[in-house]
C-alpha cells in the first residue's frame, strides 16, 4: 500500500507540471492578456504600460516567462495583487478559513441527510416513502442554485427577518478572520459561534439542496444493486435479520462508489461556491476568484486557478486510496 | 416414518407485466431424512423456485405463493410461519447452496466473517469458539491450511474453493437439510466431480438430507437415492435413480436421456434432441404442457387433458396419459409442426 501511495505521487507530479504549464497558457489566451488590468487606465500612457511590461519580463518569450513564473510558484512566491497590493499566498491564506468553514459544513450536513435518504429510498423501494423522496429529488435537482438563494434570502432575510441576508459576521463586530476577531471570539465564544451559525443557515441550504439530491440517487441506486446481488440472498439463507443483513452485508459495498464519488468532490470544499458566496456576500474564495476576473487580476486569478487544480490531482489520490483500503478486491 | 419434509400442493406465480407466471404449478413430493432427492429440469421448469420458495426467500411481491400450498418441515408449515421463527430455520435447520459461488459470496467480508456469522447467530458461539469451528469446518470441505485462509477474501479463492467455502457455511450449524441449487453448474468438469465427491462424503459423515437442485441428468445420477423431472412449473417423473434411468416412463425424460451422449454406447447412437421450447408459462396449454414437443403425443387425447401422476410401477410414478417406454416406437409425426406450434404458444401472448 506505502508503495502504491508514494508512485501514485511520484507519477502526479509531471501531471501538475503539465497542469501548471496549461493555466498559464490559458492565461495567456485570454483577451488583454496580464497587462488588462492596466489596458483601461487612460492616465496611463503606453511608455509606462511598457515599462511596465518590461519590469514584470512580459517582454520576454512566453515559454521563459513560464518558467520564471514556474519555479517562483515552486519557491512559494505566487506574486501580488494588482488590486490591494498584497501578496496572493496571503489574499488566500485569508480568504480560506470562511469557505472552508461553509463548505465543510455545508458537506457535511449533506452526506449526513442524503446518504441515509438514499438508503431508505432503497430498501423501501417503490413504496409511498420512495416515490415522495423521489418527486422531492427532482425538484431539489432542477433548482438552480442563483434562484434558489435569492428566494430564501428575499423569504427568510428581508420578509421574515428570521437569517441575515449575508456576509460572515454582524457589521457591527469585527471582520471575520481580521487581527481582532480571534481575540474577540475567544472572549464572546457563544455569541461569535451563535453569529456564525445564523450567517450561515441560509448559504448552506442554498448550497446543499442540489447536492443532497444528486448524492441521495446516487447512494439510492447503489444500495438497490447491492441489495439484489446473490451475497444478500446468500446472507438471507443464513437466517440473519434484515438489519443485519443491510449492515454488514450491504453497506460498504453500496458505499464503495459514493465514498470515491465524496473523495473526488472534496476539492471543491476548498474552491469555494462562486454563486452561493456571490449572492450571500461570504469572503470565501469563489468571492475572491470571482472578484478577481473581473479586476482582470492576474496573479490572483492563476494562483487561484493553480491551486485547485493542485488540489484536485491530490484528492484523486486520496480517492484512490480509500477505494484501495475499503475494496479489499482492489491491488496494486 | 414421517418425512423430513414434505411439500404439498406448492403453487408459485410471478406477477409481471406480461402476465402472471406460474412458475410452479401444484408440486408434491416429500424427502426423507438422510435421503438425497435430485430434482431435475430445464431452465424455467421451476426447480430453484421450489427450493427458494421452501427457504421463503422468494420476494413477495412479485411472487405469490398460493394459499393451499404447504411446507411442512418436520411437520411444521414454514409458509405460515413468522418471519423471526423462520429465521431460525433458515442456516440452522435448512441451508442452501447456490450455484455461482464467485457472487455468492459478499467480496468485501473476510471468509472467516461469513463462516462465523451463522455460528455466532444460531450457536450462540463466542468469537473463539466460533473460529475454531469454522476451521474445522474449512479442513471438513477440503481447504489447505485452513487457519491461514480464515483472512482471506473470497476473490483469494478459486471457483472450486469458493463453493468449498460456500459448503463449509451451509453446514456450519450442522442443518437436517441441504438444498444444493445447481451448485456445479458454473464450475469446470473437473472441479464438478471434485464438489459432488464432497457433497457425498459429507452426507455420509454427517447424514444431512440433501435436495440437489441441477438440469444434468449427469450429476444426479451417482449421487441421488431418488429423482424428480419437473418440467413447465410439474413434476413429470418420480422414481428411485436406478428405475428412472433404466426404464424412464414419460416422454420428456426418454428425452433428455436420449440427449445425453454416452462413453459407453457401442456404434454410433445419434444424440436425439427434442425438439421446440419450453411452453410460455402465462398461458399454460389446458392439456400436457409438454404435448407440443412430444414426439408420441396424439393431439386429440393430449390436448384436453392434463395427465396427472401416477403409478406406473412400484415407487415410480409418471405424468402421462399412455403407457410409455423406451421401447414404444415413435409414431410418424410431420416435424416442422411441432416446432412451429412451439414457437407459437411461446410468442404470442407476452408481446
Amino acid at each position: 500500500m506505502t508503495k502504491f501511495i508514494i508512485r501514485r505521487i511520484l507519477i502526479s507530479i509531471p501531471v501538475l507540471i503539465g497542469i501548471s504549464f496549461l493555466v498559464f497558457m490559458i492565461m495567456q489566451l485570454a483577451p488583454g492578456g496580464p497587462m488588462a488590468a492596466f489596458g483601461q487606465n487612460p492616465r496611463m500612457t503606453a511608455e509606462q504600460r511598457a515599462a511596465i511590461a518590461h519590469n514584470w519580463g512580459l517582454d520576454k518569450p512566453v515559454l521563459e516567462q513560464y518558467v520564471t513564473w514556474f519555479f517562483s510558484m515552486f519557491r512559494g512566491d505566487w506574486g501580488t495583487s494588482f488590486v490591494t497590493r498584497q501578496p496572493v499566498t496571503q489574499l488566500i491564506l485569508d480568504r480560506l478559513p470562511a469557505t472552508l468553514l461553509l463548505m465543510l459544513t455545508a458537506y457535511i450536513i449533506q452526506q449526513l441527510i442524503a446518504l441515509p435518504l438514499g438508503i431508505l429510498s432503497a430498501l423501501k423501494r417503490y413504496s409511498l416513502t420512495d416515490k415522495v423522496l423521489t418527486v422531492l429529488t427532482y425538484i431539489g435537482f432542477s433548482m438552480p442554485t442563483f434562484w434558489l438563494g435569492l428566494i430564501l434570502v428575499y423569504t427568510f432575510a428581508a420578509n421574515l427577518k428570521w437569517f441575515p441576508s449575508g456576509q460572515i459576521t454582524n457589521p457591527r463586530d469585527p471582520a471575520f478572520n481580521s487581527a481582532t476577531y480571534w481575540p474577540w471570539f475567544a472572549a464572546n465564544p457563544l455569541t461569535a459561534i451563535g453569529s456564525l451559525a445564523a450567517h450561515l443557515v441560509l448559504p448552506i441550504i442554498t448550497l446543499i439542496v442540489v447536492n443532497v439530491a444528486a448524492d441521495s440517487r446516487y447512494m439510492r441506486s447503489s444500495m438497490l444493486e447491492t441489495i439484489n446481488q446473490d451475497y444478500i440472498r446468500t446472507a438471507r439463507a443464513k437466517g440473519l435479520k434484515e438489519g443485519t443483513i443491510v449492515r454488514r452485508h450491504a453497506l460498504r459495498p453500496a458505499l464503495l462508489p459514493v465514498v470515491t464519488n465524496i473523495a473526488l468532490t472534496l476539492p471543491a470544499l476548498l474552491g469555494g461556491a462562486v454563486v452561493t458566496e456571490s449572492i450571500f456576500q461570504w469572503p470565501g474564495m469563489g468571492l475572491l476568484f470571482i472578484s478577481s476576473i473581473t479586476a482582470a487580476d492576474y496573479p490572483v486569478m492563476i494562483g487561484i486557478v493553480f491551486l485547485l487544480s493542485a488540489f484536485i490531482l491530490v484528492f484523486n489520490i486520496i480517492a484512490d486510496v480509500t477505494y484501495a483500503i475499503i475494496d479489499p478486491r482492489i491491488r496494486y | 416414518m414421517e418425512p423430513l419434509l414434505k411439500v404439498n400442493n406448492l403453487k408459485v406465480a410471478f406477477k409481471t407485466d406480461g402476465g402472471l407466471v406460474k412458475a410452479v404449478n401444484d408440486v408434491n413430493f416429500y424427502l426423507n431424512e438422510g435421503e438425497t432427492l435430485g430434482i431435475v429440469g430445464e431452465s424455467g421448469s421451476g426447480k430453484s423456485v421450489t427450493s427458494m420458495a421452501i427457504m421463503r426467500l422468494l420476494p413477495t411481491p412479485p411472487a405469490v405463493i398460493d394459499s393451499q400450498s404447504e411446507v411442512l418441515f418436520r411437520g411444521q408449515n414454514l409458509l405460515k410461519l413468522k418471519d423471526d421463527q423462520m429465521r431460525k430455520i433458515r442456516g440452522k435447520e435448512i441451508a442452501m447452496i447456490f450455484q455461482d459461488p464467485m457472487t455468492s459470496l459478499n467480496p468485501v467480508l473476510t471468509i472467516g466473517k461469513q463462516i462465523t456469522e451463522s455460528l455466532k447467530l444460531h450457536m450462540k458461539m463466542d468469537d473463539k469458539a466460533a473460529n475454531r469451528r469454522a476451521i474445522e469446518l474449512l479442513k471438513l470441505v477440503g481447504i489447505p491450511s485452513a487457519e491461514k485462509r480464515l483472512g482471506d477474501y473470497p476473490h483469494q479463492f478459486s471457483g472450486g474453493m469458493r463453493q468449498r467455502v460456500m459448503i463449509a457455511m451451509a453446514i456450519s450449524c450442522d442443518p437436517k437439510l441441504l438444498i444444493a441449487d445447481e451448485p456445479t453448474t458454473a464450475l469446470d468438469v473437473t472441479i464438478q466431480a471434485q464438489i459432488l465427491d464432497l457433497l457425498k462424503r459429507l452426507r455420509q459423515e454427517l447424514g444431512t438430507a440433501i435436495m440437489l437442485i441441477t438440469h444434468d441428468l449427469g450429476v444426479v445420477a451417482g449421487m441421488c437415492d431418488r429423482i424428480q423431472v419437473m418440467y413447465a412449473g410439474k413434476i413429470v417423473e418420480t422414481a428411485k435413480a436406478k428405475p428412472l434411468y433404466a426404464n424412464p416412463r414419460m416422454p420428456y425424460t426418454i428425452g433428455l436421456l436420449n440427449s445425453i451422449p454416452r462413453l459407453d454406447s457401442e456404434g454410433e447412437n445419434r444424440l436425439i434432441p427434442i425438439q421446440g421450447l419450453p411452453p410460455d408459462m402465462v398461458t399454460l396449454p389446458p392439456g400436457c404442457p409438454f404435448e407440443p414437443r412430444c414426439a408420441y403425443r396424439q393431439p386429440a387425447v393430449c390436448q384436453s387433458k392434463v395427465p396427472e401422476l401416477r403409478e406406473v410401477e412400484e415407487g415410480h410414478r409418471a405424468a402421462c396419459l399412455f403407457d410409455i417406454t423406451k421401447e414404444t416406437p415413435i409414431p410418424e409425426q410431420p416435424a416442422p409442426e411441432v416446432v412451429a406450434t412451439a414457437t407459437d404458444v411461446r410468442t404470442s401472448p407476452a408481446g
